[in-house]
């Protein structure tokens, strides 16, 4: 009975025992997770449902006998064995990473916690877990690679990319940082500016950081540090849900296109400068060529021109001081802001240009006034001292010639008066002459008629001579006035033959005419040219000894209308040709009774037609005297 | 013998030589002849001695001949007496513009006294 009743209490134990092993197992079965025992050598004495799933070994293989170690790939057992026999000693391992390995021989990655099962305080085997990993181990991968990607992405650029989070603590920070600041990425990451950049920088990060912050745009802007310049873009970073995170950032480095920008601003406005200067000074010169300009016209429209060439025309004003005389804009006023330059004459001082601001312009670097603007009010200076030059000598020259003009009109009536004086006592000389000759005094003789003629002769040649200084003295003063009428040729022409017709025979000189059918309509000064032809003619008959002849002639020519007179006297030498024209010229020794000015006179009177005079002449063969006078055109005639 | 009905002739010149060679070239014999030595004694003389002509010389002190040229024809009484002007070459352009204020004929000094005589007659001819 004791027996039985020690079995059945012992059959209640093992009954109880075996439905709490099988309570363990279905709960183990249950599990999702591979959950094993082994004994104190790693033979596997239990293994869940989900083991046999996942593994892919059988009731019969396990019967057989599995050491955890085959469940491991090769090269994770030397660890494995270790690590057992680390937590077979009581160590704390927790979860361990491991290659699985199933029976087809795939693997996946697996995180095993194991404990030691211990018996009577002896440790006799295994009990552990075993986690698929996979999905977290691709999770891990994928984040992993997505951070290269962005590293990546960050350190490609040049550019300063970072992110800060709201307190201005890096959160990420590229290579480009390195270079930078001379520090490694990591070191920066979690600080703050203030622990790696020069106080006064780090204090203009992060006032812009805080602008950024309270910010709903970035905040883009240009900015130097030290001589380098940044290109800033700066944005206020939102989670998900809306709250702030932190400032990213993107700054480059512009230097170098800063540079090159502000060089390229700096010609342009140079180049503005020079086009203003080279305008002004053009300008000068325009005014300078402007006729019946004077000196003063020119300083005062100069100092005119100053302001705008300068940079700043609307606060620049301009004085010239030349010998105790201003010359000033409208605007001018003294300031401390000035600028001037020497105005030079002849190497005197005489005088100076002064530009002057009426504000002060302190951003230009060079002080007021620009280098350029040195130079080119030295050029305006240089150039007035030189227009005063010029015009001085002009000056000089038009007094000079307006001191010879009154000299010469001086000379003129003083011929002129002398002349009309010279011809009243010449009236009476000659009258009383003629009257005596006429016998209304009483009855002369043979010698006493002799003499008188003589004396007529002369007082005669006297006349002329006086006519002739008249005619030259008003030529050269251009004081004789032309009345054209249209010229009656033949008519001219004969009357001067008809004049000289009895001198001529009484010397047994043949005078002729040379004349065509037609002549054409030519306008002149019909007693200027007679006087002309009368010269001419005159001379020819001086020079022309008796059995001679003289040819008086006209032709009319395409533009010209031409005159001549020939003679067959002993003729010009070649050398004399070019001088008969001038004045007081007479040729040979022997004394002729001419005034030495007739051809003078012919050659004036012709030119004043705009005509033309010239002699032809061989020695022995005769002269010929051309005058040709241009023909009206069709239609200008009357 | 006296001719009856002589012209009367006046010559106005400010030389003296020069008038009294007029008048010894034109002859007392034939002209009733008055003299001025000015344009004021001229201009002065003229109603008085009502001249048929007038030898008038344009350069003289004072009123020169063209001004008394002007007056002597604005004058009614005056304006139908024969005149010739008398100036050296040199004064061409007054005398032609004397010639186109009223003057009937100009002679050029130095001139030819029988020039004078001839031209005086011709001119007298005319204008009776």
């Amino acid at each position: 009975m004791k027996r039985r009743q020690k079995s059945a209490k012992h059959k209640k134990a093992v009954e109880s025992l075996r439905k709490s092993e099988e309570r363990y197992k279905e709960l183990a079965d249950s599990l999702p997770q591979t959950v094993f025992e082994t004994d104190e050598r790693g033979n596997l004495t239990f293994a869940n449902r989900t083991a046999f799933e996942i593994f892919g070994y059988t009731q019969d293989d396990f019967d057989k006998g599995i050491n955890v170690l085959q469940t491991l790939i090769p090269d994770d057992r030397d660890r494995a064995k270790k690590n057992i026999r680390r937590v077979m000693s009581g160590e704390e391992l927790g979860g361990t990473e491991y290659t699985a390995l199933k029976k087809d021989g795939s693997t996946f990655p697996a995180l095993i916690h194991s404990s030691p099962i211990i018996h009577e305080n002896k440790p006799v085997g295994l009990r552990g877990c075993l986690i698929d990993i996979t999905k977290r181990k691709q999770t891990e991968e994928e984040v992993k690679s997505y951070q290269k990607k962005i590293e990546a992405l960050i350190n490609s650029s040049k550019d300063l990319v970072f992110l800060k989070d709201k307190d201005f603590r890096y959160l990420i920070a590229n290579k480009a940082h390195e270079k930078v600041f001379n520090i490694k990425v990591k070191d920066i990451i979690g600080k703050t500016d203030f622990d790696f950049m020069p106080k006064e920088v780090a204090e203009g990060c992060r006032r812009s950081d805080e602008k950024t912050l309270k910010s709903k745009d970035p905040i883009e802007k240009e900015e130097f540090a030290g001589d380098r310049c940044y290109h800033i873009v700066k944005q206020r970073v939102v989670d998900v849900e809306g709250n702030i995170m932190g400032i990213a950032a993107v700054i480059r480095e512009i230097t170098a296109r800063k540079k090159m920008e502000e060089a390229l601003q700096k010609h342009t406005r140079d180049l503005g400068e020079r086009v203003k200067e080279l305008n002004c000074l053009y300008e000068i010169a325009q005014l300078v060529e402007k006729p019946e300009i004077s000196l003063e016209e020119i300083i005062q429209g100069t100092v005119e021109l100053i302001p705008p060439a300068w940079q700043y025309p609307e606060i620049t004003c301009a004085r010239v001081t030349l010998e105790a005389q201003e010359y000033r804009t409208a605007n001018f006023r003294e300031t401390a802001w000035k600028q001037a330059s020497d105005i030079v004459v002849y190497d005197n001082r005489i005088g100076a240009l002064e530009v002057y601001y009426l504000e002060e312009k302190p951003e230009i670097g060079e002080g007021p006034f620009l280098k350029e603007e040195r130079s080119l009010i030295n050029t305006i200076a240089e150039r007035l001292g030189k227009i005063t030059e010029r015009k001085k000598a002009e000056e000089d020259l038009r007094r000079a010639i307006e001191e010879l003009k009154a000299l010469d009109k001086m000379k003129s009536d003083f011929v002129s008066n002398v002349s009309h004086e010279l011809r009243s006592p010449m009236t009476s000389i000659k009258g009383y002459t003629d009257l005596i000759l006429m016998g209304i005094a009483g009855k002369i003789n043979q010698k006493q008629r002799e003499f008188l003629i003589t004396v007529k002769k002369n007082a005669d040649r006297l006349t002329r001579l006086i006519d002739d200084l008249l005619d030259i003295s008003r030529l050269d003063a251009g004081r004789i006035e032309l009345n054209l009428q249209t010229l009656n040729i033949p008519g001219l022409v004969q009357e001067i033959v008809k004049s000289y017709q009895i001198e001529a025979r009484a010397r047994k000189i043949s005078l002729e005419t040379d004349l065509p059918e037609e002549f054409p309509l030519l306008r002149a000064d019909s007693d200027r040219i007679k006087q002309v032809l009368t010269n001419l003619v005159g001379n020819a008959l001086k020079f022309t000894p008796p059995q001679g002849k003289i040819v008086l002639g006209f032709q009319g020519k395409k533009k010209e209308a031409l005159f001549w007179v020939k003679d067959t006297g002993p003729g010009i030498a070649q050398k004399d040709l070019s001088t008969i024209f001038e004045k007081f010229q007479q040729l040979g020794k022997r004394k002729k009774t001419g005034t030495g000015l007739g051809l003078a006179i012919a050659k004036g009177l012709v030119e004043l037609h705009k005509g033309r005079i010239w002699a032809e002449s061989q020695r022995g063969k005769g002269s010929a005297f051309y005058f040709a006078l241009p023909k009206e055109k069709n239609g200008k005639s009357e | 013998m006296a001719k009856v009905n002589k012209k009367k002739i006046m010559i106005v010149d400010d030389e003296e030589d020069v008038v009294k060679l007029m008048v010894a070239a034109l002859g007392t014999k034939d002209f009733d002849i008055a003299t001025a030595y000015s344009g004021e004694e001229c201009l002065e003389k003229v109603e008085r001695k009502k001249p048929n002509l007038i030898l008038l010389d344009i350069i003289l002190p004072g009123i020169d001949g063209l001004e008394v040229l002007k007056k002597l024809k604005s004058d009614v009484q005056t304006k139908t007496i024969t005149t010739i002007l008398i100036s050296a070459s040199a004064h061409k352009k007054q005398m032609e513009r004397g010639l186109s204020a009223g003057a009937d004929a100009y002679i050029v000094k130095p001139f030819d006294p029988l020039e004078l005589k001839r031209k005086v007659r011709e001119i007298l001819k005319k204008s009776s």
